[in-house]
């Protein structure tokens, strides 16, 4: 009965490790760009760019946001993260299958809103049930692929939503 | 109606810039016009056609209805040029004001808050025609249902 | 000055912020560059009777304005980016531009071509001008028009037809 446990005890932490650590392969703080892109970040044209905590609190305190309901979200967002690069539609199809598994995977992330027409692709993604911590869109569209990433500790999908009614 | 080897033969001079101006507007006229043709070229004549819609900001130079009587009255040339001198004037100053706010700030800022800015906008945007599909999709669902 | 050239120039606004918005990708910095060009045509009022074309000749001012900008802009970037780790380019914003919005697909479509093309695709398709307009605007041959206009269309065509 002992050995049985024991055995059990191995299983379980093997188990751990060999999935636990892909499931977790970036640091819970990670933005939707680190966790799935860093991969693809030697191909050419790849771009990432990041406006870190500091930054966005001195626009924040500049005031320098040109529409007063993009500060009020600003207030809720912590870093910003994007990425760009040229992808070939062989590459998109098949990156985009590796996404939808291992965002499936994964499980910090929910699809919210897909819209596919013939020429692009655009997935919002969010992390955080009751809360919302990040918001990630991803887009591919004639031969180019973006990926934005707001993250913060709070963020009202309502207000994002209702800034396009407001400008 | 264009017989389809007749848009074919026009869509290949089209492709090897061999079409002259006449026959590129009569081509995407006849493909507006008939959009159950559904060549691969639609979407990208409709997008040239949409963008030729873009809204123009800028308002100072317009003149009135009263352009017509320009031509007859010289007072109004005169007053309309300084009008328009005025204009310039303002746009300089505006101008110089924004050059000298933007070169103040640091340009790589500048250049990541704007991709932010549009981020936001277009996330916005999309979450909205989020909505608005969805609505549908219920409208669409409900109604029959109730007519039934 | 002769009237009906101060009303070419009042009635080319629209044609020369179109062209500026074309090649700025973003509202804001199209406004500066089409007050700048404004400005610059205004200046050289006297001259007007000369030009042949006034529109081809404005829309040439609006592309130099446009370089001069991104001349600037890339030179303020190489001064002022000694703090930053992450080096932005120039084009920054033309490169994240994916754009949604149908009124502004076009750009988002030939985006992926290198500048003169875009350039030259924009001039045919969106304006409709003649070869040797575009080669007098882009201060190039007429032939060279015609290789990167087919260019520009066989990148379309591959393109609409995947």
């Amino acid at each position: 009965m002992k050995a049985q446990f024991i055995i059990l005890l191995l299983l379980s932490l093997s188990f751990n490790l060999a999935f636990g650590q892909e499931r977790n392969s970036g640091k819970a703080d990670d933005s939707f760009v680190d966790a799935y892109f860093t991969t693809y970040a030697k191909m050419p044209g790849y771009d990432a760019q990041m406006m870190g905590e500091a930054m966005v609190k001195r626009l924040n305190d500049k005031e320098a946001w040109k529409h007063p309901s993009i500060a009020r979200i600003m207030k809720q967002v912590k870093t910003y993260k994007n990425l760009s690069m040229p992808v070939t539609p062989e590459f998109t199809s098949s990156m985009l299958e590796q996404l939808d598994q291992q965002v499936k995977k994964d499980r910090r992330y929910d699809q919210y809103y897909r819209k596919v027409t013939a020429n692009s692709t655009v997935i919002i993604y969010t992390r955080g049930k009751q809360l919302i911590k990040e918001i990630a869109v991803v887009s591919i569209a004639w031969g180019h692929l973006t990926v934005s990433s707001f993250i913060g500790d709070q963020i009202d999908l309502e207000s994002v939503r209702a800034l396009s009614e407001n400008r | 109606m264009m017989e389809a080897a007749e848009l074919k033969r026009l869509l290949e001079k089209y492709y090897a810039a061999e079409t002259t101006l006449a026959e590129e507007r009569a081509l995407k006229q006849y493909l507006e016009q008939h959009p159950a043709q559904q060549v691969s070229e639609q979407p990208f004549f409709q997008a040239v056609n949409e963008f030729k819609l873009l809204d123009t900001p800028i308002q100072e130079f317009r003149t009135s209805s009263s352009e017509s009587r320009i031509h007859r009255l010289s007072v109004w040339r005169r007053t309309l040029r300084q009008v328009a001198a005025v204009a310039i004037l303002a746009l300089t100053t505006v101008a110089i004001s924004q050059s000298y706010r933007r070169y103040e700030r640091n340009k790589a800022e500048a250049l990541l808050q704007q991709n932010v800015e549009a981020d936001l906008m277009r996330i916005s945007n999309l979450l909205n025609q989020a909505d608005a599909n969805l609505n549908n999709a219920v409208k669409n669902a409900v109604i029959p249902g109730l007519n039934n | 000055m002769n009237q009906s050239l101060y009303e070419k120039f009042l009635s080319s606004q629209s044609k020369l912020y179109r062209f500026a918005y074309s090649l700025a990708k973003n509202v804001s910095d199209a406004k500066d560059i089409h007050q700048d060009t404004l400005i610059k045509i205004w200046e050289m009022r006297e001259q007007w009777e000369r030009w042949e074309n006034m529109e081809a000749y404005g829309m040439r001012i609006t592309r130099n304005t446009y370089l001069n900008f991104q001349k600037a802009r890339q030179r303020r970037l190489h001064l002022e980016l000694g703090e930053l780790t992450e080096k932005p380019q120039p084009n920054e914003i033309e490169k994240h531009m994916v754009i949604d919005d149908l009124k502004h697909q076009f750009l988002s479509m030939i985006q992926p071509l290198p500048q003169l093309q875009q350039n030259i695709l924009y001039l045919r398709e969106v304006e409709e001008l003649e070869y040797k307009e575009i080669a007098e605007i882009l201060e190039i041959s007429a032939s060279q028009v015609k290789v990167y206009l087919f260019r520009g269309r066989q990148f379309i065509k591959t393109n609409t037809q995947k």
